[in-house]
């Protein structure tokens, strides 16, 4: 639970304080639909997890791999899994 | 002389350079005929114009953005519009006899029909989606996409040792933005001939006497979209825009009721009439699709280009790539945002010269009359690629 908050904690920075909106970083979030992401957000959040858990964390490669399905349905506990998955 | 039909889908921003191409090729002699939905097409090309109809039917509207845009572009217009269009097409050609075609690039039926006809064709890309092939970074999607094309090919029934990619004529391909824009080469059968600019027919009244000489201008436009995202923007659009009352005027482009009880120095307006407003403007904002980012940049006009789906993203990142205005969130700017932006490219004349910048290099590329000359070559030369039965 810790690793997902901290990850949340980086993506609600990406996403801004959505002109008055607060953002809920639900775990079933999906980054494209719920959360709003464009590449240029993707791009931002995969520094930003890349900087805190190392080099091998690389979220636009990891991206660019997936199928259209895969891309749109990409969730926030998917992109933990992945997270937790490079930085073990 | 030349007759040449082009083959549209029934959107304005793919309509309207088609028409200032229509309108080059008549003043250059030509004749010219359309083929589309005549509902959508007759409001935007005039009385005068000879159309030779699709027929209409209801596509669901596009609220997606994002890559979920990318595929219900393709799954709900695209292959469908190609599919029910491929008749007509043949039945415009039968009745119209054309030297040529022009197909947006959003039209595959026209490949089709041009192609298994043996008749040169060009394509008419007013999209960047599929110019250069952004969508290469995404290997994947970029598959997913050609086998929508393929789909389209098959269910025509047409022979599979002839596919090609439907998007692009092996002839000649029209775009309407500059390699400067664009930022990188392409083949030699591709023209990248700038915006192509039309009068309009119909066009809508402006209040003459708004504007003061005083104050910089400002227009609002994200396009003809009505969604809870787009009615957002408009929101904290007017809200970033308020407080400025002192310095500057701004044109929203939306039905006046959306937006109640406006401060005096801002307007709202269903449609306005675009080309005779930009040269008293200082700055466009916009959602980034090609035909206005296009618009804009030929005037001069520097751009805040806030995004939402198909190709915008690309365009707003070559608009600030060229230094000619900022790409702001859609979904997320609030007033603040879109302010401080605003208050950015307003405050620095940088952006106005990047923009300058991009207008010489459309006025270089040539525009409609670059494109009807390379329509011209392209009807006095022999095509390479005969009919599809021509081995029998």
């Amino acid at each position: 639970m810790a690793l997902f908050e901290e990850v949340a904690g980086i993506l609600r920075e990406v996403v801004g304080p959505c002109g008055g909106c607060p953002p809920g970083i639900a775990p079933n979030a999906t980054l494209e639909g719920d959360l709003r992401f464009d590449s240029v957000d993707v791009a931002a959040a995969g520094a930003a997890l890349a900087r805190r858990f190392g080099d091998r964390v690389d979220l636009v490669g990891h991206v660019s791999g997936l199928d259209l399905d895969a891309l749109t349905g990409l969730t926030v506990a998917q992109v933990v899994d992945y997270v937790a998955a490079r930085a073990a | 002389m030349s007759r040449y039909l082009l083959v549209v889908p029934p959107l304005a921003g793919h309509v309207n350079p088609s028409l200032g191409l229509g309108q080059a090729l008549v003043r250059a002699g030509h004749e010219v005929a359309w083929c589309g939905p005549e509902l959508h097409l007759r409001p935007l090309l005039g009385a005068g114009a000879t159309v030779f109809p699709t027929g209409s039917r209801l596509f669901r509207p596009q609220s997606d953005h994002g890559l979920a845009a990318v595929r219900s572009v393709w799954d709900r217009f695209i292959v469908p519009y190609a599919r029910f269009s491929l008749p007509a097409v043949d039945k415009a050609i039968a009745e119209f006899r054309p030297d040529a075609l022009v197909v947006d690039q959003h039209c595959p039926a026209g490949a089709i029909a041009a192609h298994r006809l043996g008749l040169p064709w060009a394509t008419l890309a007013c999209s960047t989606m599929d110019l250069g092939d952004p969508l290469a970074v995404l290997p994947r999607v970029h598959e997913w996409v050609l086998g929508r094309v393929r789909h389209i090919w098959d269910k025509a029934g047409m022979p599979a040792d002839e596919y090609f990619d439907l998007r692009f004529s092996p002839h000649l391909v029209l775009a309407t933005t500059s390699r400067e824009l664009v930022g990188r080469d392409f083949p030699e059968h591709f023209r990248l001939v700038g915006p192509l600019l039309a009068e309009r027919p119909d066009q809508p009244g402006f209040p003459a006497g708004w504007l003061r000489p005083d104050r910089r201008r400002v227009l609002v436009s994200t396009g003809t979209l009505a969604d809870d995202v787009s009615a957002r923007f408009l929101r904290a659009a007017v809200a970033a825009l308020a407080p400025l009352g002192d310095r500057l005027q701004a044109v929203f482009v939306a039905p006046p009721a959306e937006l109640p009880d406006l401060p005096e120095h801002l307007l709202a307006q269903a449609r306005v009439p675009m080309l005779d407003l930009l040269p008293h403007l200082d700055l466009v904002v916009s959602h980034g699709g090609l035909n206005t980012v296009c618009e804009s940049l030929a005037h001069g006009v520097p751009l805040v280009v806030a995004p939402i789906r198909h190709d915008q993203p690309i365009n707003a990142n070559q608009v600030e790539h060229a230094g000619a205005g900022l790409r702001i969130g859609f979904a997320r700017a609030g007033a603040a945002d879109i302010r401080a932006a605003v208050t950015t490219v307003l405050g620095d004349p940088g952006f106005r010269v990047a923009a300058a910048r991009v207008a010489e290099s459309f006025a270089r590329a040539g525009g409609t009359g670059a494109a009807v000359a390379a329509l011209a070559r392209l009807t006095e030369s022999p095509v390479t690629t005969g009919p599809s039965r021509s081995t029998s």
